[in-house]
This record gives C-alpha cells, structure tokens and sequence, in this order.
C-alpha cells in the first residue's frame, strides 16, 4: 500500500501533464483558427515538445502506479 | 441527438465558418459542396482541439474532487496521448500549407513592398507579370522562392525560420536583399520545357543557364521593384 504523499506527488505529474497539454493545444487551436508566422513558428518549436513532456509525465505515473502493483 | 450525429454537425459548422475567403477578385475558390480537404483538415482540427480541452477540464474537475476512476484514467490517456497527436498533426498540417500563402509573407513588415509591387497591376516587375497574369495560380512567393522535392520544403521552412528570427530582432539589412544566388533552375523548372522558351533561346544558351554561368536576370526581369524603395527615389 502506498502512502498519501506518493499519491499527491502522482497527482501533481498528472496535473502538469494536464496544463502542458492544454497550453500545446490552445497553440494549436491559435494556429488552426488563424495562422501568423510568429504562432507557426511557436507551435512548431513549443506543440510537440510540450505534449511530449506530458506523455513522458503520463508515462512515468503509469510506470509508478504498476510497480506499487496496482491494476490501472 | 447521437454524439456521432453531433460531431458531424460541428465539424460541418466548423467547416462553413472556415470556408476560404472570396479571392481579391472577389470569384470563390472551387470547393465543391462540402468543402476541400485543407477546410476539413482545420475543421477537424479545432473539433479535436476543443475536444481535448474540453476533456482535460473534465479530468481536471475529477482529480480536485479525488475521483480517480479507471474511467477517467482511460480519459487521461486518450487527452495526453491520442487526441494531442491528432491536434499537433492537424495544425502542423494547416501551419505548413498556410506558410505558403503570399499573406503569410507579407506578413513581416519587411516585406509589404515586395507584396505591394506583386499585386500592383500597373508593375513589369517579374513577379507582378507572373502574379497578374497568374502564371502561378497561388503561393507566388513560395513557388518561385523554394526548391522541389522534400528537402526544398525543409530547406524552404528553415530559411523561413531564420526570416522569422531577424524580423523579430530587426537586424535584417535594407533594403532587404536575396540572401543567396537566385538559381535559374527554378525559372527553367516551368520555362524549360516550353516552346516559347525554345524559339526564342540559343541551343548553346541553355546548358549556360542550366550550369548557372549566365542568369535569366541577365535579360529578363527585375524579379521585384519594393515600392517603397520606389517612392525613396522620386
């Protein structure tokens, strides 16, 4: 059985997962409904890697939670 | 309602909300009657986009509370990995494809009076004749301005990339100039093969302007006359 403050911590990573996505998608949703150079060019340097991040993030809870044995 | 009745119906709004803008002409662009591929590759996009915010909200409200469901574990998944990858491929798609326009060149300040002379009717400026008489039907700027094949789209988006750069820093130098030789096989890539071209050059001319000893600017052109530059010399 894991502790409370192991939960938090995954709590946390899923949290900044969640607000890295959201910020590579409003990018995305800028460009899709108007492109400029200047957002082409954020989303092609920040989009990927931000989302990136958070799959690796995502990644690293689901590896956590199946080594403290639990079902996902 | 059916939710795949719903997406349908939002995906066609977003497509006539997004439907190409009449041409300076004012004639539409043919799109049929559902629209092109370019409208539903944006369409779609912002459906999934708001999808996928909208899905992280919820799973955001969920961890607050302390609900973590195997449900809302599978959303996790779907909102950080399969729909981001949808969204990312789909802007990509958009932002290249409208990288190409001759708005988004004209964009940078830099650039208004090379714009400005290609739309002028009255200019003989070579990309004025190719623009007025539409030689080229779209993205005049990035047809004659980009090498073919894969690597000329690359290489065409990191030079745009380095534009990007000094535009923002300013220390481009004026008047702007081609930052490397303009090659004749872009020129001859339309030209070479016509017959209009051929009645009027010297067989021994050709392989010349193929090797890039003589250039086509050599007789025909200028490319541009920057109407600013023009109205600093009267």
């Amino acid at each position: 059985m894991r502790d409370a403050s192991a939960d938090a911590k995954m709590l946390h990573w899923i949290r900044l997962a969640i607000i890295l996505t959201a910020l590579a998608i409003l990018m995305g949703l800028a460009l899709l409904y108007k492109e400029t150079p200047y957002v082409f060019t954020l989303f092609m340097f920040l989009g990927p890697l931000l989302v990136g991040i958070a799959f690796v993030l995502l990644g690293w809870v689901i590896i956590q939670e199946l080594r403290a044995g639990r079902v996902l | 309602m059916k939710p795949g009745a719903l997406a349908a119906l939002a995906v066609l709004a977003a497509d006539r909300l997004l439907a190409a803008p009449e041409t300076e002409g004012g004639v539409p662009p043919p799109h049929g009657w559902i629209g092109t591929t370019n409208e539903w590759i944006r369409g779609v996009g912002i459906v999934m986009a708001l999808l996928n915010l909208v899905l992280l909200i919820v799973i955001w409200g969920q961890l607050r509370r302390g609900r973590v469901s195997t449900v809302s574990k599978a959303l996790l998944f779907g909102a950080i990995l399969v729909l981001p990858v949808v969204v990312v491929f789909l802007a990509t798609a958009t932002g290249m494809r409208e990288s190409m326009t001759v708005e988004a060149c004209g964009a940078c300040h830099m650039m208004d009076g090379h714009v400005r002379d290609l739309r002028d009717p009255k200019s003989d400026s070579l990309a004025a004749v190719h623009y007025k008489n539409r030689y080229i039907q779209e993205n005049q700027c990035y047809t004659c301005h980009s090498d073919y094949g894969m690597y000329g789209t690359l290489s065409a988006k990191l030079d745009g990339l380095g534009h990007v750069w000094h535009s923002i820093r300013g220390d481009y130098p004026k008047p702007i100039k081609i930052a490397h030789p303009y090659s004749n096989l872009r020129c001859l890539s339309c030209h070479g093969e016509s017959q209009k071209f051929l009645e009027k050059h010297e067989k021994e001319e050709i392989p010349k302007l193929m090797a890039g000893t003589d250039s086509c600017l050599d007789c025909h052109g200028p490319a541009h006359k920057p109407q600013e530059e023009k109205a600093a010399q009267k």
